[in-house]
Parts: C-alpha cells; sequence; structure tokens
C-alpha cells in the first residue's frame, strides 16, 4: 500500500492540526521563533484568517504537552494558539510538529535585548503595558500554563502605542531555552538553558518584572555582560540592585520591581499579588536571606567567597578541590562559625553521613559528595553534577537532548540512580509538600533506569517524563511518531523507502510503545532475547497486536521487512513439507501486509505441536524400519540358518503330507480290492 | 568341592529342562509292544527290517531337530504301508511276513518311497531358502525407500534421538 502524500490545498498549504494550513512559499523572518521559522498560515474554511504557523525545525523539542493547556488560554495579550499538529515538510520529506498561532498585530518590541527602548510616562507604561500583562499573567496562572519566555524580544507591541501588547509564543522550544539569562531568577539562570525546564508562574513574574524594569528604565541596565557575569551580579548584589540601583524611579514602581525581582520565590509577588496592585492594594516585600553573606570569607582555589551560591558553583566546578576541602571540614566550620547557619552545617553533615552509609563502591563518589553538599549549600539551586547544572524539572529535556547528541547521558542516568532529586526535594524547606509528586516520580525512575531489559532503561524514563515527545529512535526522527498509532504507518514508509535496518525494533521503539501503548513488561522481555525466534515471535505478536487495534489492514512493507525475521520461525516445523508450505504461505501474507494472518501462520501453537507429534510417530517409524533391515539383513547373511531353520521343516512337513496322501491311497486300494473280491466272489 | 558344587549349579540352571514325558513315551511303546509282541510279531517284523533306512538316517542325520529324519520317515512310513495292509489281509503270519520281505519289488517301493524322502530333503530347504531370501530382499528395498521417504520428509534428524528443542534451534 502506498501512502498518500502530504495534503496539499490548491493554495500549496500543507494542512496539520485539525484545520490549519501552513504556507511554506510564505515565510515571515520577523516571526521566526526560537524553536523554529515562521510562515503564513490559515485555518480551513476561513480565508480571512490572519494566522502564522511556528514550524519546529530547530532540533529543539517544543511543548507538546502543554498544548492543551495552551489552547484553553485566552487573553487579548497573549498570542492565540489555534491549532497545532504534525506537518509533513516537502523541502526535506521530514515531518515536523508546527503551530498555528494568531498573527501578532504589531512588529515585535525589540529586536534584540540592548536595543534602546522609547522613553515613556510611568502612567502610559503602567496603562498601555504593565496592566495588559498582568492580565495576561493572571490568565496564565488561571490556565496553569506557564510562559517561560516572556521578554521584550518576545512581546509584540508598538512602543507607546494604546493598542495592547502581545506575549509571543511559547511553544516552539522547550521551557525556559530560548530565555537570556537575564530574565531568568538566580536558580534557573544557573541552570543550562536545556536543564531549567517548566518553571513557575513566579518566575513568569520575574521575567515580567525585569521586562518592565527595562522599559521603565529605557535600557537593558546590564548591558555588555555575559550570562555568568549576569548571574554573578544578581546573587553579589540581589537581582533588584543588579538591575535598578540607585537609578531614579517612581515609588509605585519601586514597590512593584521589589516584589516582582525578589530572589527569594517564597517572597516574590504572584499573579494574585500583581493583580491586587492594579487596584491599589500595597504589599511590602519581606526581608529574605537568600543573599546571605558570611562574616568572614571562605578561600577556594585562590578567590574568596562570601556566599554560599557563589561557593557551590564555584565547588561544582572544582570537583577535586571541593571534596577536599569538604573531607577536611574546612566547609563545615565556615557555614557554622562565619556564616553562623547551624541548619546548614546540619544539612551538610547529613548528606556526608548518608553518602558513606550507602556503602559498597560507589561509583563517581567524589562527583556525588560534591553534588550533594551543594545541593546542602544551595538548596534552591540547581543540581550540579560531573558538569551539569539543571533544574529538576530540567532533567526530562537534558534527556532528550543527550538521547540525541549522545552528550551526558551517562551522568543523567546516575543522576536519576542516585536519587539526586530526592535528595534535592527533601532540602527544600516551604515547597517541599508540592515536590514530593516530583522526588516519587523520580523515584519510580531509579528503579526502571536500573533495568536493561528492552522497554526500560534510560530510554523509558525519558517517554515517561516527556509526554508529547514523539519516537526518537533514529530511523523514525524523520517521522515524528507521537502516538502508538502513528508507529505502524511510519516504520511502513521507512520499509518501503529502502533505507531500512535490520529490525523494526530498537530501544527507542520499544520503551516508547513501553509508555505510550502503557505494555507490560513482559511484551518486551521476549524482545530482549538472544534467541531470534523468541525475538520475532514476540515482534510479530506486538505488531500483529497494534495492526489489529489501529490499523492499518495492509502493511506490505513490514511485512516483507518481517519476513526475512520470521524464516527461523517456520523452520521450527520439522516437516519439509508444511515448511515449505508454509514458507509459500508466509512470502504471500508478508507482500498482503496481514501481520495478524503472518502471526497465526507462524506461530500456531496446535499446528507446532501437531508437528512435533508427527515428527515423533516418524522417529518411531524409522526406527522399527532400522530393526526389520537389521533382521533381513541377518537373514540374508546366514542362508545356512535360513535352510535349516525354514528349509528342512518345511521339507518334514511336505513329507508328512505326501505320506499321508500315500497311506490313504494305500487304504483306499486295500478296501477296493477287499470290495471287488467280495464282488468276485 | 564346595567350589564345584557352586560351579555346577549355574550350570544346571542355565541348562534346558529335559523332557521327561517323551523318555516316558518311548518306553511305554517299547513295553506296550514288547507285550503285544506274540500277536504281532509278524507286523513288528516287517516294520523293523522295513524302515531300516529311516533308522540309518536318524544314526547319519546331524541336524538337532531332526528334520531330515522326519521326511525320510514319513515317507518310509508310507511306502511300507501298503504291504502291512497286505500282511493284514493275507493273515498276519510270519511266513506272511517273510514272503513280503522275500519280494524285491517289494523292497524297490519301500526303498523307492524313502529315497523320495530323500529327494525332498535334499531338494526343498534350499528351495525355500531361496524363495524366503528373494522375498526379504524385496521387502529390504521396499524398507530402504521408506527410509529414504521419511529423511526427506522430516530431515535427517529423524534417524537420531537428539531432543526436539535442539533440533528446533538447529544445534
Amino acid at each position: 500500500m502506498a501512502f498518500p502524500d502530504p495534503k496539499t490545498s490548491p493554495a500549496g498549504g500543507i494542512a496539520f492540526g485539525n484545520r490549519a494550513e501552513i504556507l511554506p512559499g510564505s515565510p515571515l523572518p520577523d516571526l521566526n521563533s526560537v524553536g523554529g521559522a515562521a510562515y503564513g498560515a490559515h485555518i480551513k474554511g476561513d480565508a480571512a484568517s490572519d494566522v502564522m504557523a511556528i514550524l519546529c525545525n530547530a532540533g529543539v523539542m517544543p511543548r507538546v504537552d502543554a498544548v492543551t493547556s495552551m489552547r484553553s488560554v485566552n487573553h487579548p495579550s497573549i498570542l492565540r494558539l489555534l491549532d497545532s499538529g504534525v506537518v509533513h515538510w516537502p523541502q526535506d520529506d521530514t515531518h515536523y510538529y508546527a503551530f498555528a498561532f494568531q498573527r501578532p498585530t504589531a512588529p515585535r518590541m525589540v529586536q534584540h535585548i540592548d536595543q534602546p527602548m522609547l522613553s515613556m510616562s510611568e502612567d502610559a507604561i503602567n496603562h498601555y503595558f504593565v496592566f495588559p500583562l498582568i492580565g495576561a499573567l493572571v490568565e496564565l496562572a488561571r490556565t496553569g500554563m506557564v510562559h517561560n519566555a516572556i521578554r521584550p524580544t518576545n512581546i509584540f507591541w508598538r512602543m507607546g502605542s494604546a493598542t495592547a501588547p502581545q506575549l509571543g509564543e511559547c511553544m516552539s522550544a522547550s521551557a525556559g531555552f530560548g530565555q537570556p539569562a537575564l530574565f531568568e531568577p538566580i536558580e534557573r539562570a544557573m541552570s543550562q538553558p536545556r536543564g531549567r525546564g517548566v518553571g513557575s508562574h513566579l518566575d513568569d513574574c520575574y521575567a515580567l518584572g525585569v521586562t518592565i524594569a527595562m522599559l521603565v528604565l529605557g535600557q537593558n541596565p546590564l548591558q555588555g555582560l555575559d550570562d555568568e557575569a549576569i548571574v554573578n551580579m544578581k546573587i553579589d548584589k540581589g537581582t533588584f540592585n543588579a538591575l535598578i540601583g540607585n537609578r531614579r524611579i517612581s515609588a509605585s514602581h519601586v514597590e512593584l520591581f521589589r516584589g516582582l525581582l525578589s530572589d527569594d520565590a517564597r517572597q516574590r509577588w504572584s499573579p494574585t499579588d500583581l493583580e491586587q496592585w492594579t487596584h491599589g492594594r500595597r504589599l511590602t516585600p519581606k526581608n529574605s536571606d537568600v543573599g546571605r553573606r558570611a562574616a568572614r570569607h571562605i578561600d577556594f582555589e585562590g578567590k574568596e567567597y562570601w556566599q554560599v551560591r557563589p561557593l557551590a558553583a564555584a565547588m561544582a566546578a572544582n570537583v577535586a578541590a571541593a571534596a577536599q576541602m569538604v573531607e577536611s571540614g574546612g566547609l563545615d566550620k565556615w557555614i557554622r562559625r562565619a556564616l553562623g547557619d547551624d541548619d546548614r552545617a546540619a544539612a551538610l553533615e547529613e548528606v556526608k553521613t548518608d553518602l558513606k552509609e550507602e556503602g559498597g563502591k560507589i561509583t563517581n563518589y567524589e562527583d556525588q559528595l560534591v553534588t550533594r553538599c551543594c545541593i546542602a549549600l544551595d538548596p534552591q539551586g540547581p543540581i550540579r553534577y560531573r558538569g551539569l547544572s539543571l533544574m529538576p524539572a530540567g532533567i526530562a529535556d537534558m534527556l532528550v537532548d543527550a538521547s540525541l547528541t549522545g552528550n551526558h547521558l551517562q551522568a543523567l542516568s546516575e543522576i536519576i540512580s542516585n536519587k539526586l532529586v530526592t535528595l534535592w526535594v527533601e532540602m527544600q524547606k516551604d515547597a517541599k509538600v508540592e515536590l514530593v509528586p516530583l522526588a516519587q516520580q523520580y523515584e519510580r525512575m531509579s528503579g526502571i533506569i536500573e533495568k536493561s531489559s528492552l522497554g526500560n532503561g534510560v530510554e523509558r524514563v525519558i517517554y515517561e517524563l516527556n509526554d508529547g515527545l514523539p519516537c526518537l529512535s533514529p530511523f523514525l526522527r524523520a517521522q515524528y511518531v507521537m502516538t502508538a498509532k502513528n508507529l505502524l504507518p511510519a516504520l511502513e514508509r521507512v520499509a518501503t523507502s529502502g533505507n531500512r535496518p535490520h529490525e523494526p525494533m530498537d530501544r527507542h521503539i520499544a520503551a516508547f510503545l513501553a509508555v505510550r501503548d502503557r505494555r507490560s513488561d513482559g511484551a518486551f522481555s521476549a524482545l530482549s532475547s538472544q534467541d531470534g525466534t523468541k525475538r520475532a515471535s514476540a515482534l510479530l505478536t506486538l505488531y500483529s497486536g497494534l495492526q489489529n487495534r489501529y490499523g492499518p489492514d495492509a502493511l506490505p512493507g513490514i511485512g516483507q521487512w518481517l519476513s526475512p525475521l520470521l524464516e527461523p520461525l517456520v523452520h521450527r516445523f520439522l516437516g519439509k513439507a508444511l515448511r515449505d508450505k508454509l514458507q509459500n504461505l508466509l512470502r504471500e501474507t508478508a507482500t498482503r501486509g496481514d501481520l495478524t494472518a503472518l502471526s497465526r501462520l507462524v506461530d500456531d501453537p496446535n499446528r507446532i505441536e501437531q508437528d512435533q507429534q508427527q515428527f515423533r510417530a516418524a522417529r518411531m517409524l524409522y526406527l522399527n524400519i532400522m530393526k526389520e533391515i537389521a533382521h533381513l539383513e541377518n537373514k540374508l547373511a546366514h542362508r545356512d540358518a535360513v535352510i535349516r531353520n525354514t528349509g528342512k521343516p518345511m521339507a518334514a512337513s511336505l513329507s508328512s503330507y505326501l505320506a499321508i496322501v500315500f497311506v490313504m491311497l494305500a487304504i483306499l486300494r486295500a478296501i477296493w480290492q477287499g470290495i471287488s473280491g467280495s464282488l468276485m466272489g | 568341592m564346595a567350589t564345584a558344587k557352586t560351579d555346577k549349579a549355574p550350570a544346571a540352571a542355565a541348562a534346558p529342562p529335559k523332557k521327561k514325558g517323551g523318555k516316558i513315551g518311548f518306553f511305554l511303546i517299547v513295553i506296550l509292544f514288547a507285550m503285544a509282541a506274540p500277536f504281532i510279531m509278524p507286523t513288528l517284523t516287517l516294520v523293523l527290517v522295513g524302515i531300516m533306512p529311516t533308522f540309518i538316517w536318524l544314526i547319519i542325520d546331524t541336524d538337532p531337530q531332526k528334520s531330515s529324519t522326519a521326511s525320510i520317515g514319513a515317507m518310509n512310513c508310507a511306502g511300507l504301508t501298503p504291504f502291512i495292509i497286505d500282511l493284514w489281509v493275507k493273515g498276519q503270519t510270519m511266513e506272511n511276513a517273510v514272503h513280503i520281505l522275500r519280494e524285491p519289488n517289494n523292497w524297490l517301493v519301500i526303498l523307492g518311497s524313502a529315497g523320495i524322502g530323500q529327494l525332498i530333503v535334499f531338494a526343498v530347504p534350499p528351495m525355500m531358502a531361496s524363495l524366503t531370501l528373494n522375498q526379504a530382499e524385496a521387502r529390504l528395498k521396499i524398507l530402504r525407500h521408506n527410509l529414504e521417504q521419511l529423511k526427506s520428509s522430516w530431515g535427517p534428524d529423524v534417524a537420531t534421538t537428539k531432543p526436539l528443542d535442539k533440533i528446533i534451534k538447529g544445534e
């Protein structure tokens, strides 16, 4: 069966989602996004629709798992998501995910974050910019959607106009991926861009605070600094001081910025607080010990450290020296005496003791020790392990990236198997209850990642943690398979492409099916077998089940792909005639593409049992014939014995019969003579 | 002595049991004939003289089954039967018996019938053996063909005792 070409409308649009069409001939470079290029688009049945599509072709996984939440967002200050789905892109014959958004009514607010901004009055800024965007944040909070991409370059607004600004799209790339460190709270800014994960609404409030600050100040106050310098400055001074400092701004804005730019998430204003602020209620941010400084510094690798956060970052960057400092007790003394934080010192002691109590040979002991100590020192900060720096929510996306690039996969696996996320959650103070499900999820993942069988391992963890992730099997990447239903049609396309691997199965496909199709481990245990027949049988059972449930009815490409793998199953049959017949039927059924019929053909237990019974009977017959042959050969080799045992008794019998006849004749003769003598007499 | 006894015991056990009934029957016949001798002496004389060829063959026959003796004896007896009937018809006297024995033609019949028995002994066993062996060869051919058919239908493993799972795995 040949699969149809991508649905192309007369206008040259390619359909995707439920009713959207992307126009490959209408690129919109001004609207390009972090996750991919923008194109003109329209909605079927609505010719006047002003739509743009983002084609996610930048190699970053889109936020497919957030589509439902985003579809429910309905606010004039947020670009409306109209549709989404997989689209076949003819230029490179590859399938991509695409989003159809309402096209922005204004250009980007600025093209880059260092671009100077128009000077505006406080009232104008509040009325035309801040209030609509606060409304947008409230709407996002209502729908449970975290934007994670609020920045001036992703806001569409003609500066100074009375038209409300619009938040740009946040779906084409993983959360926080394209967000400069300037717009991320310190702990997320210290993480790698792909390791930030979906944040909270408070992170959106922080990003909005930075954006408003830039507009109020008319420029980027940290212009020219790289991300590391920005983070260090935020840690050193606090975000408010780093951005606003001694600059002259109105009292209401000072209050707003103190609320939004608080480095302690517990003290930061939420969308609800912002809404209250717009109604005139005044909130006073509390003090926080996030940037707490020690009474005296600690020397580490030739540098002086006064705060735990930069120290933790420096320790993670120099594991050997950090481990030595921890083991020597120098760090503990500094925390107790100079920082005066007995709780933190106790936490440090606890992680050290726990690691030692684990017993056995601990892999990468120093890395683990330093990571655990860093978590104890900076609980809100990222997990720093073997060159990685990521928030627990970012592990899922980092795993995807690692799986695609092959980088850091082992380190990420160790983070999960060593239960560093559980430790991170345990170290949190106020938010601990909310994070329990996260800890439980990663506890379960640590069990899965230890299993090496097909359908388990790190691949399964990737799909367990990423709901909307397509199958990452190397030969299915261009197909963008998102559901178990789409797997067989995609494999069929691969099968007919002529560039197919030996088996239509690998660790990613198995893990994908285990998660997306909720298949039990038992369905995959046989697939891990070294026995080719068991593996082929399990593969056929799996795919015939999928075809049975989801179709399509004919999969000739997969049938012919599986055909050589099923040969060993046919060779299980011992009768040559049956085998020849089955082989012919196998070829015929494979060409027809009916996997269920193929399964019935080669994997029928009754037929197998009957064949084996007949073989046993044939073997018995063979044995009996051999015995008879031996007997006959023995007879032929001993002619004398035949004469003696058969010939002579036969001669005796013959003589006896003849003798009886002669005796009878003699008696009859005598009787006859007697009768005739009487008659004569 | 004890050793000798123990050696003999298994040998005795292994030996086939002797036919006691045979000896008893033989002695009964001898006693019966001895008792009847005064009444059937002419017949007895004719029979004992007439079956001399059988007695001679019995002595020279080395076959334990005595099949040849049985063949010759049966025919010898058949040849003698008309003369015994004659003796009984003409009167059972020693004179008639001697008369019969003195007739050369009678000897021709008696010895000729024994000769036919001898001829059967010489001719029939080889003929029977050839027939039997020819049949065996024909059967052997059919059986070998059947073996080949089994092998072609089920493969060479049908001739082995290899476990099925190993055959299936191709080991």
